[in-house]
């Protein structure tokens, strides 16, 4: 069965002629019911593939692709008519805040009608009824007086809700949640995941789901990709991605994420930024910050050539020379 | 439906009744009165009681206000004239009533036009931009550099001084403001996040405009069409001050002005009296607008 989502090679550029991409050669692909995380640090391009999904890359991206395609249909040569029909319908998407998203002149009540009255063609008084059960639905008490509520009135745990409420009302089949619990505190952020988790169940939808922090996504995929500027550096089930990370920088995400010392009690970073990777042309784009370079001896390699994605047996992909080399002589 | 057992993490979300509710969403009605700021409610007031007055005119106002009465020129107040009598002793307070009619209502039909048009284009410039935005706004700069009079004067000395050419000069001269504030309001809107959650949700470009931008866009104008409403005020009164306004019999309280100025120092009421006129009511709109501004602010 193909893919409910195929990305296939997908490159984003801004600016002029040949400079550096912001997303390079990205191919992912999402399975119906299936969640799948991209996970990587700012500015590694996850929001970017999100966007290039629902067409809504800023003003000025150019986009190349081999295809994306949503249940069969092209979303690459899609025109606005047809890409409204899915958006919100079919594909919805979660933010980061979610108190912006909320329009603050309309009440939540209505602003929550709104996908309601457009897709399922509901009359005014019977999408206020749904809305109310759409807002009970997520968790929300007294939906009654919320609905009457205005964005400045509510918390941004609400707000989520809210938005997740507005996402699921054309119980779609697809989706995008781009770091939807970054700006949430960590009791809250709890609770989202659950929600997110409890509906996906309910709904069978696939969720493409952004993150920065692998211990959020780690309770929630069912795969992981991790991106580094603009690349895929691996990809593999969960289990695979956090117990035997093949890439460095996976193996480093990890480190962060358990919150791991140095020897002298200082908390661990990966050296040095995403940044320094933009003017990498040749050679692999990590090496700068990667901490296996010395120990491998494989500075040549490194430096000359782009490691290619190569997979192990359990369909794991990663990219980097010194794992191709251990597979290798093992 | 509580997603996680302990019940103290509903109270951390919100989701526990026990949290009340912040902000006023349930003020409505009277109530609602209380919220607003000091400067809108004595606006509001201010302006409500002009306007009726000025409603009202054809049935309060005590007498013909072209009636002449040449026996009883430039008399001082009194209980049968309580503002006295012009030149030609005609009713001070009949004329300023009636003139009041003809000030307010062709500053608000001017400011209505100017602001609807303006906006209008200024939403098209913010839309559609490149070579016609560039266009437009350059149109307002040659626009804002003239003086507003003198095209306004220009022009009534091409089409003849009538009801229409007073209105058309002003708006000619008026919308540019409103196009770059709206413009401006669109470009800034167009870039907050709600939009883009609009976006993502389908929804098509026009209902975006509609319900996303307008009202989002609607206070900020609306407050500087109260602050403009003064200035137009102003300006068809300057205008029927120099005889290129309402024409004799009719008059408004520009002419009023003009004609009450050779005998003001016989008798001041005769350009005191249109002179205030048109500063309480510019007064009134101004405090709305500040009004609104302020509520603005505070709701952030």
């Amino acid at each position: 069965m193909p893919d409910q989502l195929e990305i296939d090679n997908l490159t984003v550029s801004f600016g002029a002629e040949g400079a550096p991409p912001v997303l390079d050669g990205v191919s992912l692909g999402v399975a119906k019911g299936e969640v799948l995380a991209i996970v990587g640090e700012s500015g590694s391009g996850k929001s970017m593939t999100a966007m290039s999904v629902m067409k809504l890359l800023p003003r000025g991206a150019r986009m190349k692709a081999g295809g994306i395609r949503f249940d069969g249909v092209d979303i690459l040569g899609a025109d606005e008519r047809t890409m409204n029909r899915i958006r919100g319908d079919r594909v919805s998407m979660l933010f980061q805040q979610p108190k912006r998203m909320l329009d603050p002149t309309a009440t939540v009540g209505r602003q929550v009608a709104e996908p309601l009255r457009r897709y399922a063609g509901l009359s005014r008084h019977k999408a206020a009824d749904r809305v109310i059960e759409l807002l009970s639905d997520v968790g929300i008490a007294e939906p009654e007086r919320r609905a009457k509520a205005y964005a400045h009135q509510l918390s941004g745990g609400i707000a989520q809700r809210v938005m997740i409420a507005m996402a699921l009302a054309g119980e779609p089949e697809l989706l995008i949640a781009d770091e939807p619990t970054t700006a949430l505190d960590v009791t809250v952020e709890v609770q989202v995941l659950r929600l997110i988790a409890t509906k996906r169940a309910e709904l069978g939808m696939s969720v493409l789901f952004i993150s920065h922090d692998l211990g959020v996504v780690s309770s929630l995929a069912d795969r992981i990709a991790v991106m580094y500027a603009g690349r895929i550096v691996e990809v593999g089930t969960t289990d695979q991605i956090l117990r035997q990370p093949q890439h460095p920088y996976t193996r480093s995400l990890i480190k962060c994420a358990t919150l791991a010392r140095e020897l002298d009690g200082s908390l661990f970073v990966i050296p040095g930024d995403v940044s320094s990777a933009r003017s990498i042309t040749k050679g692999c784009r990590f090496m700068p910050r990667c901490p296996v370079v010395e120990e491998a001896h494989l500075h040549d390699s490194c430096d000359a050539e782009e490691p290619p994605l190569s997979g192990c047996a359990n369909g794991q992909v990663s990219r980097c020379w010194a794992t191709i080399e251990t597979r290798r002589s093992a | 439906m509580a997603l996680v057992d302990n019940p103290a993490s509903e109270a951390l979300d919100g989701t526990a009744r026990v949290i009340p509710m912040r902000g006023s969403a349930a003020v409505r009605g009277w109530e609602h009165l209380r919220t607003w700021p000091t400067s809108l409610r004595v606006g509001v007031a201010l302006f409500l009681t002009i306007a009726v007055l000025l409603v009202l005119t054809p049935w309060i106002a005590p007498y013909d206000p072209a009636a002449q009465d040449l026996e009883n020129r430039l008399a001082a107040g009194s209980p049968a004239h309580l503002l006295g009598t012009d030149h030609l002793g005609r009713d001070v307070l009949s004329r300023l009533l009636w003139g009041g009619r003809y000030s307010v209502s062709i500053a608000a039909v001017t400011l209505v036009l100017c602001s609807v048009f303006g906006t209008v284009l200024g939403l098209l410039c913010a839309r559609i931009g490149g070579a016609f935005d560039e266009l437009v706004m350059r149109l307002t700069d040659v626009a804002l550099a003239f003086p507003e009079m003198v095209i306004a004067m220009f022009l009534v000395a091409i089409l003849g001084p009538s009801y229409g050419t007073l209105i058309l000069a002003l708006v000619l001269t008026g919308w540019t403001p409103f196009a770059r504030l709206a413009r401006g309001l669109a470009l800034e809107i167009n870039s907050r996040d709600f939009v883009e959650a609009a976006e993502a949700l389908g929804m098509s470009r026009r209902f975006i405009v509609f319900r996303h931008l307008l009202p989002n866009a609607l206070s900020p104008l609306l407050a500087h069409a109260a602050l403009r409403f003064g200035h137009k005020l102003i300006a068809v009164g300057a205008l029927s001050y120099l005889g290129l306004g309402v024409q004799p019999p009719d008059s408004d309280w520009g002419s009023m002005l003009a004609d009450g100025q050779p005998y003001m120092t016989r008798l001041a009421g005769l350009v005191v009296y249109p002179g205030l006129a048109i500063f309480i009511t510019a007064l009134a709109v101004t405090l709305i607008g500040q009004g609104i501004n302020t509520r603005r602010n505070r709701q952030g």
